[in-house]
């Protein structure tokens, strides 16, 4: 099997499942926290036949607005978490510095951890970018605030900045050397 | 099986194996959005129509009992036609074994009465509708056992109560809908 499809199957299977854990917290905590009727209906036809109903169009929009906003804070902060360490990782290897800097704060171990690769940065960034699609069309067909699909653009478009430093980083050292984390 | 018998067969049988690994890969991305938007919130179809007393009958021969329950909230009754009516409502998350409510006021004027419930969203829970003498009809056992019930109305009295009785914990509102038709 190839490499490069074993190590993104793998990279896959949390943030796939996690995008749906996360829709679903969301929701039980919009219908908790702000005290909404949420229906769950089973007999629904089509893809799925599972489908959450609120009574009312206000409802409807606050409960989905909340866990867009909770789907893309939750990915947001992973992504930011995987690609920091990411960077601190292929700086390690090339800066002294970073190694003395992160020795002294007790976090080597953790930046040099293994399976730390950039197609595991790579995939979050995508999912991101799914998420960020999927409350932009929200926004459009006004079933979520304006605000949150500008800032998962907003979010969306920083990330990748640092996806694409990470992959500058990443190239650089592929021309310098064969310690690099791709997969 | 040594590493280097696994390595032969990698080699020789591996690259057969890509093509289903990459729609592995699609599927899984496929799925978690599909999931994703089936379980983005709607509002719930039935909700803000037109309610009994706005028809053009004057004479109503159903009327809402209202009033203030715990866990039976938001009812709601239409008439569909002449002789036809669509109670309903939903029940609040709740831990009790049976809960009950006066729900219809009937006016004489027609000597039967069918009631048939059209939808649940759950399928854990009886309905069953109670007469002033404590006769007790029941709608729905299950999901797959509803019957039609005559209610004889002049045996029956003017108030007609809804009775729940939940058969495991509800962590979700369920949503009700019971059909009338007089005769």
């Amino acid at each position: 099997m190839s490499k490069i499809l074993k190590a993104v199957l793998k990279n896959l299977i949390l943030p796939a499942s996690l995008l749906v854990v996360s829709r679903v917290v969301g929701l039980y905590l919009a219908t908790k926290i702000y005290g909404l009727q949420a229906i769950l209906d089973t007999q629904a036809e089509g893809w799925f036949s599972v489908r959450v109903l609120f009574l009312d169009q206000d409802s409807t929009v606050l409960a989905n607005s909340f866990s867009n906003i909770f789907m893309l804070t939750v990915f947001t902060l992973a992504g930011v978490y995987l690609a920091l360490k990411y960077w601190l990782s292929v700086n390690l290897k090339y800066d002294p510095r970073t190694l003395v800097k992160l020795n002294n704060l007790n976090l080597l171990s953790w930046a040099s951890e293994k399976g730390n690769t950039f197609i595991r940065v790579f995939i979050w960034i995508i999912f991101i970018w799914i998420i960020t699609v999927l409350i932009i069309s929200d926004t459009l067909q006004l079933q979520s605030y304006d605000w949150i699909g500008v800032m998962s653009f907003i979010v969306a478009i920083i990330l990748t900045w640092l996806v694409l430093r990470c992959l500058e980083k990443e190239l650089e050292c592929l021309s310098n050397s064969n310690k690099c984390n791709i997969y | 099986m040594d590493e280097r018998d696994k390595a032969r067969i990698d080699l020789k049988f591996g690259k057969f194996t890509d093509p289903f690994v990459i729609v592995m890969i699609l599927t899984l991305v496929f799925l978690s959005i599909l999931a994703v938007t089936n379980l983005t919130p709607q509002t719930h179809p039935s909700r803000g129509e037109k309610i009994l007393g706005i028809t053009e009958d004057s004479r109503n021969h159903l009327e809402l009992v209202e009033g203030k329950h715990n866990y039976i909230v938001e009812e709601n009754l239409e008439q569909i036609s002449k002789k036809h009516f669509k109670y309903t409502t939903f029940i609040k998350p709740n831990m009790q074994p049976r809960i009950s409510k006066p729900i219809l006021e009937i006016n004489n004027d027609y000597k039967n009465m069918r009631s048939k419930v059209f939808y649940s969203n759950d399928s854990n829970f009886r309905v069953s509708l109670i007469d002033i003498e404590n006769e007790v009809s029941y709608l729905m056992i299950d999901q797959k056992e509803r019957y039609t019930q005559n209610i004889p109305i002049q045996d029956t009295g003017p108030t007609l109560y809804l009775a729940i009785e939940n058969t495991q914990p509800v962590f979700f509102s369920q949503y009700i809908e019971i059909h009338f038709f007089l005769e």
